[in-house]
């Protein structure tokens, strides 16, 4: 008994810690309107203890789950791609209006600006690696690449931003002389 | 190991992802590459950037309750009513001629009570340096300095950029004395770089730091000093994020002492040891993300951000007729039509040289319509 209360507090405690990060993982991959039912699912799989996450990865492995289910989601309603740019769009809470969204959208203004222009499959790591603070190997469990992958996509990904941002800084100022 | 500036292993290394013999290895050619060195900067540097734009954005969805988001309405309302207020005022007072004289390189008053707001005002190079600010004359609203204390608990961002003409031979005098003035002021240089590249007129540009209530006495100073072109003021509130940071930073503390407790209870598998040490393990990581952006936040909020970009520009020389005698006016105009001549004749050798290339191609219809004639001249004759 005194195991079962354990075992239920750590997974309350977990799901009230990756809640939040999960809805934003899953609104990003299947749209705001599912990503409610993505969310539960995934903390139901961990709770009814089907499969359980390796020792000590329980946060990629929450990814991993939300991440499968919300691919299965979008299979089954035809819906090929993730993380689209409309999707990513979509991921402003419908109930701001549209100043505040723009007040938002200000707010974060420039490099999130920059990192919405990116493809999907970047977005994805990058938000992985400095949203959620996934290292590269946890990023490469979550999605399935090879850690090199992860590694080259976080690199461009980067690079672009650093061009999208400041080009003149990225492209190295050549012509410039340190005062 | 031969590392290129584009090599993906820098960035690795600027996000720690490296093993120890890696790491070593990276860093033994940083040592020898300024350039890799820069380059992994810089990296960090976008890095810092992403982690704390895209907490803000996570602060900014938590911090999303329909209460805030009334209020966020009433702010709207009133940035409206404020920006009313100033464009009937601005027309006002551009009625008046020396608005528009002045209004060359002055800031707006930030309006009060507004929470999140973009000022910029443009001017044409020619105004003149030492001209009085211009928000003394928008009668009847009160010039509030953008490094105005603030009220308690109120956490305001300044982020302010100046594009300021100097005269010529002045660009470095220029950036010494801003240097200098900004270390009077308690602040630094964060950043700078001049640029002399050929062709182009010197100039540079200096990224400031310096506490907040100092910024609005060195943006005067910059505006009685040099020719500004436009100015900006950006000021941002994360009163909001700020109270909500360190509520969920207080939850999370507790959640760790939660764990703590538990984990001096546990008496079960090994396995839920280790679950539980996990789970403290990603508390803490948390605690320690929330820590590191109030740091920055208390930092951007303490100090604010000036940066000045500044240049010779070759029109200020054109625009002293009253200094020059007419065959100064003569010469100079002589030399700057050389020079234009020069250059388009310079720009005219480089596309009949990147032509080049192209040529047998535009040859090949030339060719085809010859043999063409000359088959039915041959069919003629």
């Amino acid at each position: 008994m005194a195991r079962n209360d354990r075992e239920r507090r750590v997974l309350q405690s977990a799901a009230d810690q990756f809640r939040r990060p999960l809805l934003r993982y899953a609104a990003r991959l299947a749209g705001q309107d599912h990503a409610e039912d993505v969310v539960q699912e995934t903390l139901t799989r961990l709770c009814s203890g089907q499969s359980q996450p390796p020792p000590g990865r329980l946060a990629p492995w929450l990814f991993m789950v939300c991440r499968n289910i919300a691919i299965d989601l979008c299979r089954k309603e035809g819906r090929v791609s993730l993380l689209t740019e409309s999707q990513s769009q979509g991921c402003v809470d419908g109930r701001a209006s549209p100043p505040e969204q723009a007040q938002q959208r200000e707010a974060a203004a420039g490099v999130l600006a920059a990192l919405g222009t990116l493809s999907g499959n970047q977005q994805e790591v990058i938000r992985l690696r400095f949203q959620n603070g996934f290292s590269y190997r946890q990023i490469a469990d979550i999605t399935g690449l090879s850690t090199g992958n992860v590694g080259l996509l976080i690199h461009n990904a980067i690079k672009a931003l650093r061009q999208k941002v400041a080009p003149d800084a990225a492209a190295g100022d050549s012509g410039r002389n340190a005062s | 190991m031969s590392i290129q500036e584009d090599d993906p292993i820098l960035t690795a290394c600027a996000l720690g992802e490296l093993d120890e013999a890696q790491r070593q290895a990276v860093e033994e050619q940083l040592k020898i590459a300024p350039q890799l060195q820069r380059e992994v900067d810089a990296i960090r540097q976008m890095a810092v950037q992403l982690e704390g734009e895209l907490q803000m954005e996570d602060a900014i969805d938590n911090g999303k309750t329909p209460a805030n988001i009334k209020g966020r309405r009433r702010v709207w309302l009133l940035i409206k009513v404020a920006a009313v207020l100033v464009v009937v005022l601005g027309l006002a007072a551009a009625l008046t001629p020396t608005f528009y004289k002045a209004s060359r390189h002055s800031l707006a008053p930030v309006m009060p009570g507004v929470q999140f707001e973009d000022i910029a005002i443009n001017g044409a190079v020619g105004g003149e340096p030492g001209a009085s600010s211009g928000s003394r004359y928008l009668a009847g609203v009160e010039a509030q300095a953008p490094s105005h204390q603030p009220s308690t608990g109120q956490k305001l961002i300044y982020n302010a950029r100046m594009s300021a003409v100097v005269q010529r031979d002045q660009a470095d005098a220029f950036a010494a004395k801003l240097t200098q003035r900004v270390t009077e002021l308690g602040g630094y240089v964060s950043d700078a770089q001049a640029s002399r590249q050929s062709g182009s007129s010197p100039g540079g540009t200096i990224k400031l730091r310096l506490p907040s209530d100092k910024l609005r006495e060195l943006m005067d100073w910059v505006g009685g000093t040099a020719t500004i072109e436009s100015s900006s003021l950006n000021v941002q509130d994360i009163t909001e994020l700020y109270v909500d940071l360190d509520a969920r930073l207080a939850n999370l503390v507790a959640a760790e002492k939660r764990l703590i407790e538990l984990l001096a209870k546990e008496t079960g598998k090994l396995e839920e040891v280790l679950k539980v040490e996990q789970e403290l393990r990603n508390v803490r990581q948390q605690i320690e993300q929330l820590q590191g952006r109030k740091r920055l936040w208390d930092n951007q909020v303490a100090l604010s951000t000036l940066d000045v970009s500044y240049r010779v520009a070759e029109i200020y020389r054109a625009e002293a007729p009253e200094t020059q005698s007419f065959g100064e006016k003569v010469n100079l105009t002589m030399k700057d039509s050389w020079h234009s001549f020069t250059g388009a004749m310079g720009r005219m050798f480089l596309g009949i040289v990147y032509a080049l290339p192209w040529l047998p191609l535009a040859a090949v219809p030339l060719v085809v319509v010859y043999v063409a004639r000359r088959g039915s001249r041959k069919s003629k004759g």
